[in-house]
């Protein structure tokens, strides 16, 4: 019996010092971080970091409604600023419920994200999923100074913004915190982030998803933009939604709009005498969503051909050109054909591995578009 | 420790006193002069009042002398009158065959359905104590004892504790004759055994064991009687007594055995291979063996469309989950995985907890102490005064605590659920108790970890259960599909081709060509 009290005891106490999250810390004792942005201090080449934090002090009684704060701090790294913010809290920052960190285009050209994702992932408290964007303003704070939207609290907006945003407009890639990562150490394989810009929308300075920023190893070195980032999802098959405009003639102003229904994308290669051909294969199902029709009579089988021929056309063309694009002025393979050989073909990828950023340049990408209009949406004319 | 042993002493010599005592009875044998015997009983009977003795003598003879006694209250005077004092005086009773004569009686003269001979005054203090006549002879060593009973009874009412929206209503009432006779009315067949025996020292409470022959696995059953037979004691006042005292796993809060007031239910169980335990003086009966999953089974299960038991059997055990797991995991999500709250949901948990002066552990104790208080005081109190006790209870704790900032609006919301679905399962009512102040407090001081730490606790005790050797719980891994078809979910009766496992001998319930007994 005593035996078994002990026992009992004893494992009572290995709950205490074995379990590794076991601190009591109550909801009100802690400052939750919505958003962080990340920015350089020209003077002294500082960090500094903007916290926008949740501000509980007006919600307790019964009308008030949840504000939000901004706090920064300086400090030598990364987290040194972030602890240096203490000294103005009355609690530590919380970081769990994180949503977004904006990182200034100075920080992403100059010093590069793997610290920032390093210090990221070895906090405890930070979410893996949290969304990383880059500001195309001069500083990252002036993402979070901007005016609310439907909540209160902007990152949270941003963090709505962002992953709404495939399905609708398909105009920017959503990489988590885990996944940039993932892309900094994968082989033949570059990061791509979206973009944020502030505009002037009714007299009120709004944050706006701006295209992506193309990354080379960890440093930006260019950008896309919205329409260009959308081929560049058609290429990596993560398409959801969006319109494709087109005209009905070449010399027309673009009066046709097709909306995404689905699409699927298959890339594959073929390596011949030392060479390395491409190929890219959308499938793409279309409505009409927009037509003319005055003229034209959508029930005439020649009509949809028509249509289909010059959106395949079309569409062929603008990803060609982003394709282009990006080899000649940026040589930065975020379409990930490397990474394809790596997986597919590991001895060639040895060969290959250490020339591969000359080779992207001179790729030979085939693009084939297939487009099939599900659906015209006919309007009769009475 | 010392305490302990002087208690047992005390005990000792308690239980010597009262066997002195059964034992003198015992010894008492009657005698053949009514004078000696009368004497005898009124010492026994010394300082009580009720007790009446009547002298008669016969017309016709004046040599037959009879002496009748009983209890005033409990017997019927008309049938004392017409069917004992009047034949005796009356008729001509011929005394030829003399050393006979006790049996000359009973065999012509006295109009009683039962009757029956004695020689000791154990039985004759037994007899007296039950409503039934004692009749002393002259010249007879033995007397008769003659059925007279007539108590005040309750009507055969429906249950409170045990309502149902359809389905019979009737229930047990305090006389176990008349709950035998629900029970006897609804199984019209000679398998159901009805023994009796008498339990209890000083109360001598009747104590009827009920069964199916052909259904009853005899081990339960010999297994009960060994269990009966070891009971010391001289008090049974209620079904519970006797639970308590043949109980396996006596420190655990579970049952083991059923609690019914309503005579279907009592059939349902007895024809599930079970046994009923009557006991007079109460309209609760026991059932053995108790499973688990009879927490969750209702009466009414069986008397409304399948798919709505089958709903509310599920409703039944989530709302046991909840109410034990509810207030543990609330603390261990605001207290230490605040990551594992959706942002919108921390947020307004986190604006409701603002200015709050008590930590959100120390608050759950407090609401939930409340909470037991306002059910217990809803219990006891005196109906009329009801309407008081809810207004204090919604209106002061709730909505003032919550807008004097004493309370947390969210803590209010998590205590009402875990208060509500704990009614949900009456029959758990101890263990629930026990199982969420485990769970509560490893979840204060540990969070989750400390949680599943107690939910280990309490479903290896489950597992550990067993009511008369069977165990409550079955794992997985020894289920048939036929076995759990009156377990979650309710499944159609004809469908239900095989009584509850383990518990019966005979597990056949109705015999169905194309299911080949559910074992395969």
């Amino acid at each position: 019996m005593v035996k078994k009290v002990f026992l009992c005891i004893l494992i009572l106490f290995s709950i205490v010092s074995l379990s590794g999250c076991w601190n009591y810390r109550g909801l009100n004792d802690m400052t939750i971080v919505a958003g962080i942005a990340i920015d350089k201090n020209p003077d002294n080449n500082n960090y500094i970091l903007t916290f926008e934090i949740v501000d509980l002090s007006g919600s307790s009684s019964s009308e008030g409604s949840i504000q939000s704060k901004l706090v920064e701090a300086e400090g030598k790294t990364y987290f040194d600023a972030a602890r240096n913010a203490k000294r103005r809290m009355l609690n530590k920052l919380y970081f769990g419920n994180t949503q977004i960190v904006v990182v200034s285009n100075e920080i992403a050209k100059t010093d590069g994200l793997s610290t920032i994702v390093d210090w990221f992932l070895r906090d405890a408290e930070v979410r893996e999923t949290v969304d990383i964007v880059i500001s195309e303003q001069k500083t990252a704070k002036e993402i979070l100074t901007t005016a609310e939207g439907n909540s209160p609290v902007v990152s949270y907006d941003i963090e709505k913004i962002l992953n709404a945003d495939n399905k609708a407009t398909s105009s920017a890639i959503v990489v988590e915190i885990y996944n940039t990562f993932n892309t900094l150490k994968r082989e033949g394989l570059s990061l791509t982030l979206p973009m944020f810009h502030c505009i002037i929308n009714d007299e009120e300075k709004t944050s706006e998803l701006n295209g992506s920023a193309v990354f080379k190893y960890d440093k930006m070195i260019g950008s896309l933009s919205p329409t260009e980032s959308k081929y560049f999802l058609f290429v990596n098959d993560m398409v959801e939604g969006g319109i494709l405009a087109l005209s009905y003639n070449d010399n027309q102003p673009e009066d046709i709009s097709l909306e995404i229904s689905d699409n699927k994308t298959t890339k594959s290669y073929s390596y011949k005498d030392g060479k390395i051909k491409f190929t890219i294969e959308t499938h793409t199902g279309v409505f009409i969503g927009e037509f003319n029709q005055d003229n034209h009579d959508l029930l005439k089988e020649d009509e949809i051909t028509y249509i289909t021929s010059r959106a395949q056309d079309k569409l062929k063309k603008e990803i060609s050109d982003v394709i282009k694009k990006v080899q000649v002025q940026y040589g930065s393979d975020i379409f990930g054909f490397g990474n394809m050989i790596y997986k597919d073909n590991p001895k060639l990828w040895s060969q290959l591995k250490n020339d591969w950023d000359k080779t992207f340049k001179t790729l030979e990408v085939d693009v084939e578009c297939k487009i099939n209009i599900v659906n015209t949406a006919y309007v009769k004319k009475t | 420790m010392f305490k302990f042993i002087l208690n047992k002493n005390k005990k000792k010599i308690i239980n010597e006193k009262v066997q002195i005592i059964n034992d003198s009875i015992k010894d008492i044998y009657l005698s053949n002069s009514i004078d000696k015997n009368i004497k005898t009983l009124k010492s026994l009977f010394k300082d009580v009042d009720i007790l009446k003795i009547r002298y008669i003598k016969n017309n016709n003879n004046d040599n037959l002398n009879f002496c009748i006694a009983y209890c005033d209250g409990i017997v019927n005077a008309s049938i004392i009158n017409d069917n004992i004092i009047k034949p005796l005086m009356l008729t001509e009773i011929d005394i030829k065959t003399k050393n006979k004569i006790i049996d000359n009686l009973s065999d012509n003269f006295i109009q009683i359905n039962q009757l029956e001979k004695v020689d000791t005054f154990q039985k004759i203090v037994e007899a007296i104590t039950y409503g039934q006549t004692v009749l002393f002879v002259e010249n007879s060593k033995e007397a008769l004892i003659l059925e007279s009973k007539k108590f005040e009874i309750r009507s055969i009412a429906e249950p409170d504790s045990e309502k149902v929206l359809s389905g019979p209503r009737e229930g047990f009432c305090e006389t176990i004759l008349i709950n035998l006779s629900l029970v006897r009315r609804r199984i019209r067949t000679n398998d159901l055994k009805m023994k009796y025996c008498s339990i209890g020292k000083k109360t001598n409470t009747q104590v009827c064991i009920c069964y199916m022959d052909s259904i009853v696995n005899k081990n339960i059953l010999n297994e009960l009687y060994r269990r009966l037979d070891t009971i010391d004691t001289d008090t049974i006042l209620d079904a519970n007594y006797i639970n308590e005292l043949i109980r396996d796993n006596p420190l655990s809060p579970f049952r083991t055995a059923g609690y019914t007031e309503r005579p279907d239910v009592v059939v349902g169980k007895i024809l599930e291979g079970r046994i009923a335990i009557f006991v007079d003086g109460t309209p609760v009966v026991l059932t053995v063996p108790y499973l688990f999953v009879e927490n969750f089974q209702s009466n009414e299960d069986y008397y409304l469309s399948y798919y709505y038991s089958s709903f509310s059997r599920i409703l039944r055990i989530v709302g046991f989950l909840l109410t034990i797991t509810v207030p543990g995991l609330y603390i261990s999500v605001v207290g230490f995985h605040h990551e594992m709250l959706p942002t919108p949901l921390l947020l307004s948990i986190a604006a409701s907890r603002q200015d709050v002066p008590l930590p959100a552990s120390l608050e759950i104790f407090l609401l939930l102490l409340v909470f037991d208080i306002l059910k217990e005081t809803g219990i006891r109190m005196p109906s009329n005064i009801g309407q008081a006790l809810s207004i204090v209870g919604a209106l002061v704790i709730g909505q003032a605590a919550v807008e004097a900032k004493l309370v947390a609006a969210s803590m209010i919301i998590v205590v009402s659920i875990t208060a509500i679905t704990s009614l949900l399962v009456p029959k758990l009512r101890s263990p629930v108790i026990f199982a969420r102040g485990l769970i509560l407090l490893l979840s204060v001081s540990f969070g989750i970890f400390g949680m599943v730490w107690a939910l280990s606790f309490i479903f290896i005790h489950m597992l550990s259960l067993h009511s008369f050797g069977v165990s409550q719980v079955m794992l997985p891994g020894k289920l048939q599909f036929q076995d759990i078809k009156d377990t979650f979910l309710r499944a159609p009766w004809y469908d239900m081709v095989l009584r509850p496992k383990g518990i019966s001998k005979d597990k056949v319930r109705m015999k169905v060509n194309n299911i080949n007994n559910g074992d395969k």
